[in-house]
């Protein structure tokens, strides 16, 4: 948080800035089809701040997919540009990194395995080191004594935790989550929501930025500093809303449903 | 420039016709057939246990090797040109009917409880349950399994009316295949090529306007769920099925084994040791042994009950035997080197190919009509153009059998890649892999179980094409008697001659050797491999 007020003095006074980790500057999306243009995202802009957890929430055929997938460099925006510490996005950036609606895992490889596949393309870092990384990420989820276990034999929350300690091993600047616990039942989702947060944003961890997309209102409020909501197709930005809750959030407290209820009253 | 006379074209197109007629009855029978046996073994639990583990059988012998066979009884049969016609549509059958009975059982099979009941509690008699719930039910995987089965056929259709000209019967009068083969065999170049465009258009022409539009209408006739089960892609939408349908073909009852037991996987189940393992290797063996004794008691023991002086026909069946085992261990070494070539070539394109968009889009087109051509038309032209080459027999048969591997191959390749989920490729181009630790750490293992089943198709398909490919004897316009091609030893070529000799031991030996190695193989060898990746290399979240 300290880190972005810096940044806005610093612009104020107009002396050397920082470039910001990510920009989000107009970005548009259109797909053409049969001669027929089909407009997903309108325009969307916005900087992501450090150490902040922001969920985006919108219609379902806003494009908040899309959009996940154009700030990760997975995708082209027909307009519009995003930037990680000034630089264009034109493709995968290292700072970068995803956790998926439906794990992503390998099923041919093990717990260990699937973690250690995404730090082999890092050539500064030893064989031995990567395993030792990916150990600890695997304890830090409460996977420890899955290691040799097939993402087959697993639960979908257990399928889900090793999708985040493959991030957390990454440590990637920028974690991305599209969708995270939409595929899991509700009480499994209930239980590593609770968890999540802790694991992502704490002060040690190299992981400056969550982006979530959601649809659902009272997940992305339980978890996120920042909400942005999106409107309906072709989307555009409708609010950015800070939740000021203290930390575990109480679901059934009135604070709660207030912010709740507004974001909801956006989206209809 | 050759322009094609009209007389020509009309003589193509009427013989063209004659094939699919051809096709188009075995095609209708098969559907009885498939019916008939795939509804009593879906209803009825004996019946279920004696036809699954014969069609499995079926399935998997060499069934070409028993045309000349089929063709004698046939021709001797029936008069005219009624036999050999029969015996042609006898054998397109076998190669269709297996893939749509397991199709007809399945979707009977699992035909919803709650339709059934309402059957009883209407009381419907049996024969109205057929016609108004099991047919409807089977349609879809009817038509869909139609188009495999129709590009199978053709291959099965050119080969047989191919191999009726160098037989000892009668010949295919008006087939496609036949003419294919005799132009080429007087030199009639121009005239080969015309014919074998025809037989492309004619294929392309089938695909569009009767197999795409069959599987549309049965659509409508699913129960619930599946939709996804025919996907958009044209190769998908040929192909896929290969990919089922092999793992019916020999897995299916083993499958229904395995499905009963619900496994908790708390406790890793001990390895089988090895003593467990060799009995059941010296079991399987035993069986193949008493397959082929059974062969040779069949065909040499039998006439001496009519013609006595037992011990020196089997004396002479041994001398035979040995023959044939020479020939079968020529063949396999043949069929493998091929299939090696065939995976070096298959693997990597395939992958290539399903990875990016542009060359899937460009090659798809082409390779519809390239794998529309069914190998054996090819071989009278290879044959001629390697006949003075050292070897030239040995390349002729390589590259024949190299095409009826290709497209299983790279068919089954491609689509197995296209099933990996785009998350997972996403995932890949995050973790930023290099393009060799993303084929071997994701494409390669994704694309395994269709791979073996595209292998167990392409090997399976190779030995039929052994009995065209290692021997053909057509006559050249002028030339004396020798065959076009033949490979130095081989089972396809001792099959041919056999049946030119009027051995019909050998024959019957050549025959059930071939059909005894490639069960045996197919159990011991691709069943374990396809279980081990199966249970391991396929999404199910």
């Amino acid at each position: 948080m300290t880190m972005s007020q810096d940044t806005a003095q610093n612009i104020q006074s107009g002396s050397f800035v920082e470039p910001k980790l990510l920009e989000v500057d107009h970005v548009g999306l259109s797909y053409i089809t049969d001669n027929r243009t089909l407009e997903v995202i309108y325009d969307i802009s916005f900087d992501a701040n450090m150490n902040e957890f922001m969920g985006i929430l919108a219609p379902s055929g806003a494009g908040k997919s899309s959009l996940l997938r154009i700030i990760a460099g997975l995708q082209k925006p027909t307009r519009g540009e995003v930037r990680i510490k000034g630089r264009k996005v034109v493709g995968p950036a290292k700072e970068v990194f995803m956790i998926f609606q439906n794990f992503a895992l390998l099923p041919w490889k093990n717990v260990l395995e699937n973690v250690e596949l995404a730090l082999t393309p890092i050539k500064e870092i030893t064989p031995q080191e990567r395993t030792r990384k990916a150990l600890k990420a695997i304890s830090d989820v409460n996977l420890a004594g899955f290691e040799k276990a097939f993402p087959g034999e697993l639960s979908g929350g257990m399928k889900q935790r090793v999708g985040i300690a493959r991030a957390l091993a990454l440590e990637p600047e920028i974690l991305l989550m599209d969708e995270p616990f939409s595929s899991l039942d509700e009480l499994t989702a209930e239980h590593l929501r609770g968890e999540v947060y802790s694991l992502l944003i704490s002060k040690d961890s190299p992981i400056h930025t969550v982006i979530m997309v959601s649809h659902n209102v009272e997940e992305v409020v339980e978890l996120a500093d920042r909400v942005l909501v999106l409107s309906n197709r072709p989307s555009r930005l409708l609010a950015d809303i800070r939740i000021d809750l203290p930390r575990p959030r109480n679901k059934k407290s009135e604070e709660f449903y207030k912010y709740a209820d507004r974001i909801y009253s956006l989206l209809v | 420039m050759f322009i094609p006379s009209l007389n020509l074209l009309s003589q193509l197109i009427v013989d063209t016709a004659y094939s699919w007629l051809r096709m188009s009855f075995a095609l209708i029978l098969s559907i009885l057939f498939s019916w008939a046996v795939g509804i009593t073994a879906a209803r009825n639990r004996t019946a279920e246990r004696i036809i699954l583990p014969v069609l499995d059988v079926l399935q998997s012998i060499p069934i070409l090797g028993f045309f000349p066979v089929v063709l004698v009884l046939f021709v001797d049969l029936l008069p005219g040109m009624l036999g050999i016609n029969m015996a042609v549509v006898f054998l397109i059958f076998t190669s269709m009917s297996w893939n749509i009975a397991f199709g007809v059982y399945e979707s009977v099979k699992s035909i919803p409880e709650y339709y059934l009941d309402l059957a009883s509690l209407e009381r419907i008699g049996v024969w109205k349950r057929i016609t108004t719930l099991y047919i409807p039910a089977s349609w879809a995987r009817v038509a869909y399994n139609s188009v495999t089965s129709w590009s199978v056929g053709l291959f099965y259709l050119v080969s047989s009316e191919i191999f009726s000209l160098g037989s000892r019967t009668d010949e295919v009068q008006h087939g496609i295949g036949v003419d294919i083969a005799t132009f080429a065999g007087n030199g009639l170049w121009n005239q080969y090529v015309t014919a074998i465009l025809i037989l492309i258009f004619a294929v392309l022409l089938t695909r569009v306007f009767f197999l795409s539009q069959f599987v549309t209408w049965s659509e409508k006739f699913k129960l619930g769920e599946d939709s996804r089960m025919i996907k958009k892609d044209p190769i998908y939408k040929l192909y896929s099925w290969f990919n089922l349908t092999a793992r019916q073909r020999l897995f299916s009852t083993l499958a229904k084994r395995t499905k009963r037991i619900p496994k908790l996987n708390v406790t890793p189940r001990a390895p089988p040791n090895s003593w467990e393992r060799i009995a059941k290797v010296i079991k399987y063996v035993v069986v193949a042994i008493l397959l082929v004794a059974a062969g040779v008691g069949a065909v040499s023991v039998l006439p001496q009950f009519i013609a006595g002086n037992i011990v020196l026909k089997l004396a002479a069946a041994a001398k035979d035997e040995s023959i044939v085992a020479e020939a079968l261990a020529f063949s396999f070494v043949r069929v493998w080197y091929v299939y090696i070539i065939a995976v070096a070539i298959s693997l990597p394109l395939g992958i290539a190919i399903a990875t990016n968009k542009r060359l899937f889009d460009i090659s798809t087109p082409i390779l519809q009509v390239v794998s529309a051509v069914p190998a054996p038309a090819l071989l009278p032209p290879l044959a001629i153009a390697f006949s003075n080459l050292p070897f030239g027999g040995e390349m002729t048969a390589m590259i024949v059998i190299l095409l009826g591997m290709l497209w299983y191959l790279l068919f089954n390749i491609i689509s197995g890649v296209r099933t990996i989920p785009s998350e997972v490729i996403e995932m890949a181009t995050l973790s930023r892999l290099s393009k060799w630790e993303a084929w071997k750490n994701v494409y390669i293992p994704a694309a395994l179980p269709a791979f073996i089943t595209g292998s167990i198709t392409a090997v399976g398909g190779a030995w039929n094409t052994l009995i065209v490919a290692e021997y053909f004897n057509i006559s050249l316009s002028g030339a004396s008697g020798a065959p076009l091609t033949q490979v130095g030893i081989g089972i396809g070529k001792l099959i041919d001659i056999a049946d030119l000799q009027g051995n019909l031991l050998l024959l019957g030996l050549s025959i059930l050797s071939m059909s005894a190695l490639v069960v045996t193989f197919n159990i011991l060898v691709w069943r374990r491999l396809y279980n081990r990746t199966t249970k391991r290399y396929v999404y199910n979240r």
